[in-house]
């Protein structure tokens, strides 16, 4: 070979990638707001991972002589082990505390407990919920905007015809369908109702990627159509994929709160925020602890998830380049 | 009698113009390719040159079938790829290869380039798993990369060697045919020089054929064996490299060739000015298309296509000139 390559070796100090996970976290952290989305986010799975080691009581424990009791009271210990006889063993957990931090409800349960353990149901209705409607809206964003066309007139048509119904009447008339409401049925009528406004963003963050000249290099050696959605496009359409993802979580939490706040969605007895809230709101003037906790929770749940979607909106946007 | 590897004839590409949102109607052409003929020997360089905006990369487009011709035919092994079907034609990508100008955009920048260098073998299946990635360093060493560096993404890469790679993967499935799009356009003049002889090195190696399209007349001088030069959608002048350059006989030839700096700084050169811009390829001249521009346009220029001249066996213009 005649011609002298160039150096070979590339230069040894860090790639200034865009999207990698370190720089986009060292960017977040500039944020004093994306920071604190980032922290309450983490904090959040910590506690629904963790929600049967910390919490101080059982989540459905009845503490007859501690009904309707204000945050911070201390009940004897003799009370809170005589509760327990009779009781079969396992079926409760023990008490690990006599303290009641956030008080109980109008039936003697721990609200704080309550809380931990909701933030499981939060968690995984916001999440898998998240995940079916990106399913959905990737699949025909993608698909509307490669192939265009006829399909794509028809498949966004029917996106706008989904995006016209009031979301959460939508989710009911969905959960209405299944014969019993539950986790389930929640997480899946939240995940059919909320992935059009994916679908849009999809199909125009795609409709910009496949005029790049990687996407008509790959065409050239005779790639696939799918190869070329799943290798090329979608994987340089993450950004604000991973961005309106965060954010939907966040709806999704608070769209199940209002679903089981109505009844429709989780049912009682499993410690949903919104169940706390429905239980709470005829004692919110004699208690209002019953009801302001579990409303708290949920403020500063979606806030932290907010917060963290836009942190990630500036951290990804790869305009704006590490300084 | 020599081979012909790629031959086309009467090649046609109109893009359409149209008018409205709903109700779209045509209401009219741009001419990008009008009536292009010209055919390839096997293992030689055809450089296609012409100012911007004639129709070159499209040209290059419409024979690899990256877009589809609106008439015409384009044979290559004596097959018309214009009317293969999807799989056939997907088989015929084996044979045929794009570089492109811009050696950023058309690399994936999420996809390492070992990935990018291997694309095609995987497309066809033909190696896989330790032999694919020895087949991947091969192309690398080969085309000056060091092979350690396959897991690297194409920003730790300089654009010359990024260049590099767009060839390796050019050559992944040992083609006959390379289409060179303006490949050397966005590099530095040294590197240029490099990857110019790359090509003449690979040419040798593997008995490759290209069709070289530049606008820079110095380096289709150095690496072709025939030139065409292009005008607003048709070739006006074609010969061998070296005819050309010493026997221009198209005025718009004439006029590139005095345009193209001699390193003398006593060369007092006669410097033919074309007056104007290249007229619209929606609304091109009648008659000849230079003539708007031409010094040397005669009366019948603007009524009638000027009539093809041989000088010499493989050297003809289209001009009213040397009737």
């Amino acid at each position: 070979m005649t011609s002298t390559p160039e150096n070979k070796t590339t230069s040894t100090h860090a790639p200034q990638s865009v999207f990698g996970l370190i720089p986009t976290l060292k960017r977040i952290s500039k944020s004093r707001s994306a920071f604190f989305g980032m922290v309450v986010v983490l904090m959040l799975f910590l506690t629904a991972g963790l929600a049967s080691f910390i919490s101080p009581h059982d989540k459905a424990m009845q503490y007859r002589s501690a009904v309707k009791v204000p945050p911070m009271t201390r009940i004897p210990w003799s009370e809170i082990n005589a509760e327990f006889e009779g009781v079969p063993a396992g079926q409760f957990q023990p008490a690990r505390s006599n303290l009641f931090v956030l008080g109980t409800d109008k039936f003697g349960r721990d609200i704080l407990s309550r809380i931990l353990y909701g933030a499981q149901i939060s968690l995984i209705v916001g999440v898998l919920a998240e995940v079916i409607a990106l399913l959905i809206g990737v699949t025909i964003g993608a698909m509307a905007g490669y192939f265009g066309g006829l399909l794509d007139s028809l498949l966004m048509r029917l996106t706008d015809t989904f995006f016209a119904f009031p979301s959460l009447l939508l989710a009911i008339g969905i959960l209405a369908v299944f014969e019993k409401p539950g986790l389930f049925t929640v997480f899946v009528a939240l995940g059919v109702v909320g992935w059009t406004s994916i679908a849009r963003m999809v199909r125009g963050t795609v409709l910009s990627v496949k005029e790049d000249d990687f996407v008509e290099a790959a065409r050239a050696v005779g790639a696939s159509d799918s190869r070329i959605i799943l290798r090329h496009i979608l994987p340089n359409s993450l950004a604000p994929i991973i961005v309106v993802g965060t954010l939907g979580v966040a709806s999704n939490i608070l769209s199940e709160a209002g679903l089981s706040f109505l009844g429709l969605g989780v049912q009682p007895p499993t410690p949903s925020w919104g169940i706390m809230l429905a239980e709470g709101r005829n004692l919110i003037q004699s208690s209002p602890w019953i009801c302001i906790f579990p409303g708290l929770a949920i403020l500063f749940t979606v806030l932290g998830f907010n917060l963290l979607g836009d942190g990630l909106r500036d951290a990804l946007d790869p305009r704006l380049k590490v300084q | 009698m020599p081979e012909i590897l790629l031959q086309t004839v009467d090649v046609m590409k109109h893009f359409p113009i149209t008018e409205g949102i709903i109700f779209q109607k045509q209401t009219g052409a741009v001419k990008a390719v009008d009536g292009v003929s010209f055919s390839i020997e096997k293992g030689k360089t055809l450089g296609l040159v012409g100012e911007s905006g004639c129709g070159k990369s499209t040209l290059g487009r419409l024979i690899l079938r990256l877009i589809e011709v609106t008439s015409g035919e384009i044979i290559f092994e004596g097959r018309d790829i214009a009317k293969l079907n999807r799989r056939a034609m997907r088989e015929l990508r084996k044979d045929m290869s794009i570089v492109f100008q811009d050696p950023q955009a058309s690399l994936n920048p999420r996809l390492p380039v070992g990935m990018a260098i291997a694309e095609p073998l995987e497309v066809f299946g033909v190696a896989k798993g330790s032999e694919k990635r020895e087949r991947v360093k091969e192309l690398m060493e080969l085309v000056g990369i060091n092979p350690d560096s396959l897991n690297r993404y194409p920003h730790e890469f300089s654009g010359g060697q990024k260049q590099r790679i767009g060839i390796a993967r050019a050559l992944a499935l040992n083609p006959k045919l390379i289409v060179c799009d303006e490949p050397v356009r966005a590099l530095d003049v040294s590197i240029q020089a490099q990857v110019v002889n790359l090509f003449q090195d690979l040419q040798k190696q593997f008995n490759l054929t290209y069709l070289f399209i530049a606008h820079d007349l110095s380096i289709i001088e150095h690496i072709s064996d025939y030139v065409a030069v292009m005008y607003l959608g048709k070739i006006v002048e074609y010969a061998p490299s070296v005819e050309l350059y010493a026997n221009p006989k198209h005025p718009y030839t004439k006029a590139l060739l005095s345009a193209v700096p001699v390193p003398d700084p006593d060369h007092k050169p006669d410097r033919i000015l074309l007056e104007g811009d290249p007229p619209s390829p929606a609304n091109p001249p009648s008659g000849c298309r230079f003539h708007t521009r031409c010094k040397y346009v005669l009366p019948e220029c603007s009524v009638e296509e000027p009539p093809r001249i041989h000088f010499s066996d493989d050297h003809w213009a289209e001009c009213y000139l040397y009737k």
